[in-house]
């Protein structure tokens, strides 16, 4: 019998239920992750303004809608010149606009995606730098390698907090205007059009979820300091984006881009999505002159080295994270 | 491997490169409450890792609760709880967010995880406190705490590191209690310390480590057991008379105060020598006790016998 608090008495008593199997104890890790992120109002900002390059797709999907109807008008000029700036894409003349109804839904959600990554580098470095960095700091670790986490499931937990809150940013509000845009106009053409488009939609934003939290998590597994973490995602983003820019302006237009034009992670990223929205195939494939959309598509790069770049980076920080997850593991008892 | 033992060992050695972390240790510990004791890099938090599974052993075999380290280790969990020396405390949290995510981890049900959760926290006496962020809690509310994590899935056994670091006598108080609680209610508990009162306290039994070797394990009252052959004299009369008798009849006096003697028999079972003595010298005899060696008397003499050349 152990007196504790002066007026209770307390008695260890056994607990009779049955534990579960361990394999599943991350998805309580993402719980406990995301419940600790959503505490910080500036996360619940990033969030929702993250739903900005949504609407604005909404926006324009509804514009191009209205547009069709008024073709001819006097108003259809401010609608065009609004739809060329935003896609940029020259659509001044087209008058049947339904026959681009596809490639021009496919170039909105592009045009998304590349607004949208703004917001992912900016959660990333608020929510994912933490992740593994705060455990070393606050030497928690033993609070997850004392229970039967391994260290595949610590990292998969991890992860998943990461790419949750880039889905929550990419996928979540892409599909949401995917749906409202179908609600409120007459969709990209037929039905078929539109559930490869939303298959579209979900890989591309998987991809981006993928690439940036396998990225991040490794990031964060390196030190316990998450001020470098954030400086280091910031410089990983940017850096090589600015490098890309001084190499594109010093090359001719024309000049075919190799390796040398998959350096910025961002770009790559970014060529992946064209390609899996299929945007090149389907300007290229309409009867506009390709100095009219040459503006929305990135430098003609092969997406397959893009897609190599991100993958070789993805592979390597899997790899990364595994073997410093394992170490910190193997420390956890005596930290 | 032996299902009377909570945890054994055969020749389990680790190696951190060159440096041998535990060497060849071969140890059989039976349920209860048991101290290991030991200096810095003695070996016991290497044990504690190797044990948890957490660190591969570089050879030898062990097992806890009759599970084999190398190929059970998720299991083993499942079945021991952990209290690290260090805070581990995930920041922005409450106690009662942090037990319930230990549970989760555990593998407990959301349900079962706090219900669970506000039982261990009653248990250690956490009220209200429970709701604050743990961070502001004092030494002996985290001590607390991290215990009650450890005890949300209700372990068979317990490895406590330091569980008394840093705190003050009143919260040192509780942690024992608790931990002599916790051994009655049947659960085991290994618990390392370098405050020798403290183990003297709530534990059964102790396991002394130095330089990655056990150096001495058994039962405390074994270890404290009365020497048999040195003893405190209690007496009233001429000291120096009784004194002199005593050493005409081969005791030796190693310390003499004004009315008690240390003394050494030539041999077990002579005290009747020690009454002949008083009885030749008129003096009156108060009292014959053997003297018992402390805890830190056997810490030391393993310690130094580990050093001698």
């Amino acid at each position: 019998m152990t007196t504790i608090s002066g007026d209770r008495v307390n008695q260890y008593q056994r607990w009779q239920g049955a534990l579960g199997k361990s394999h599943w104890t991350w998805p309580a890790i993402v719980r406990n992750g995301i419940t600790l992120a959503l505490k910080h109002n500036k996360t619940r900002i990033v969030l929702l303004t993250g739903g900005i390059p949504a609407v604005t797709a909404v926006g324009v999907l509804y514009v191009l809608s209205l547009l069709e109807s008024l073709v001819g008008t006097d108003e259809a000029k401010g609608m065009y010149d609004l739809l060329s700036a935003m896609l940029r894409i020259n659509i001044h003349g087209v008058t049947r606009l339904v026959e681009f109804r596809d490639v021009l839904w496919r170039s909105t959600f592009l045009m998304m995606t590349g607004m949208q990554m703004f917001w992912v580098l900016i959660i990333v470095a608020r929510v994912g730098t933490p992740l593994i960095a705060n455990d070393l700091k606050h030497r928690a670790l033993p609070i997850y390698f004392s229970k039967p986490v391994t260290p595949a499931t610590y990292l998969l937990g991890k992860w998943a907090v990461a790419a949750s809150f880039v889905a929550l940013i990419t996928l979540v509000p892409s599909f949401a205007a995917f749906a409202v845009s179908l609600l409120l106009t007459d969709g990209p053409g037929t039905w078929g059009q539109a559930a490869r488009l939303a298959n579209d939609l979900i890989l591309t934003g998987m991809f981006v979820c993928v690439t940036s939290g396998t990225a991040i998590i490794a990031l964060s597994s390196i030190t316990s300091d998450q001020r470098y973490v954030t400086v280091g995602w910031v410089a990983i983003c940017l850096l090589p984006m600015f490098a890309q820019k001084i190499i594109n302006e010093s090359l001719p237009s024309n000049a075919t881009m190799g390796w040398i034009g998959c350096i910025s992670l961002r770009d790559d990223i970014f060529v992946v999505a064209e390609h899996l929205l299929h945007v090149r195939k389907g300007l290229a494939a309409t009867s506009l002159p390709a100095e009219r959309f040459a503006q929305a598509l990135t430098r003609p790069i092969d997406p397959a080295k893009a897609a190599t770049v991100l993958g070789v980076l993805t592979v390597s920080a899997i790899f990364f994270s595994w073997r410093r997850v394992v170490r910190f593991s193997r420390m956890a008892a005596a930290a | 491997m032996t299902m009377n033992y909570i945890f054994q060992c055969q020749q389990l050695t680790k190696n951190y490169g060159r440096i041998v972390a535990l060497r060849g240790v071969t140890l059989g510990v039976q349920p209860g409450v048991v101290g290991l004791l030991g200096p810095n890099g003695a070996g016991k938090s290497t044990l504690f890792s190797v044990l948890l599974g957490q660190t591969p052993a570089s050879s030898g075999a062990a097992s806890v609760l009759g599970l084999d380290i190398r190929r059970q280790q998720r299991a083993i969990r499942r079945r021991v709880g952990f209290v690290p020396e260090n805070d581990c405390l995930i920041p922005g949290m409450s106690g009662t967010g942090y037990v319930y995510f230990a549970g989760r981890l555990a593998g407990m049900s959301h349900a079962d995880a706090m219900q669970r959760t506000h039982e261990v926290l009653d248990y250690v006496g956490m009220e209200e406190a429970r709701y604050r962020s743990a961070e502001q809690y004092s030494t002996g509310m985290k001590q607390r705490l991290k215990l009650a994590q450890a005890l949300v899935h209700d372990p068979d056994m317990l490895f406590l590191d330091e569980p008394t670091n840093g705190m003050d006598p009143q919260g040192r108080q509780v942690m024992l209690s608790l931990i002599s609680d916790l051994g009655r209610a049947g659960i085991s508990v290994i618990m390392s310390s370098h405050l020798l009162p403290d183990v003297e306290r709530v534990c059964e039994r102790v396991v002394i480590m130095g330089g990655g070797e056990v150096l001495t394990e058994g039962r405390l009252e074994e270890m404290n057991k009365p020497h048999p052959t040195l003893y405190r004299v209690e007496f009233t009369g001429d000291g120096a008379s009784f004194h002199r008798r005593l050493t005409d009849v081969s005791v030796r006096v190693l310390e003499q105060a004004e009315s008690s003697l240390q003394i050494a028999l030539p041999e077990e079972g002579t005290q009747r020598l020690v009454l002949q003595a008083a009885r030749d010298s008129g003096a009156r005899l108060f009292g014959l006790h053997p003297k018992r060696s402390s805890l830190e008397e056997t810490f030391m003499a393993a310690i130094q016998r580990q050093r001698a050349p």
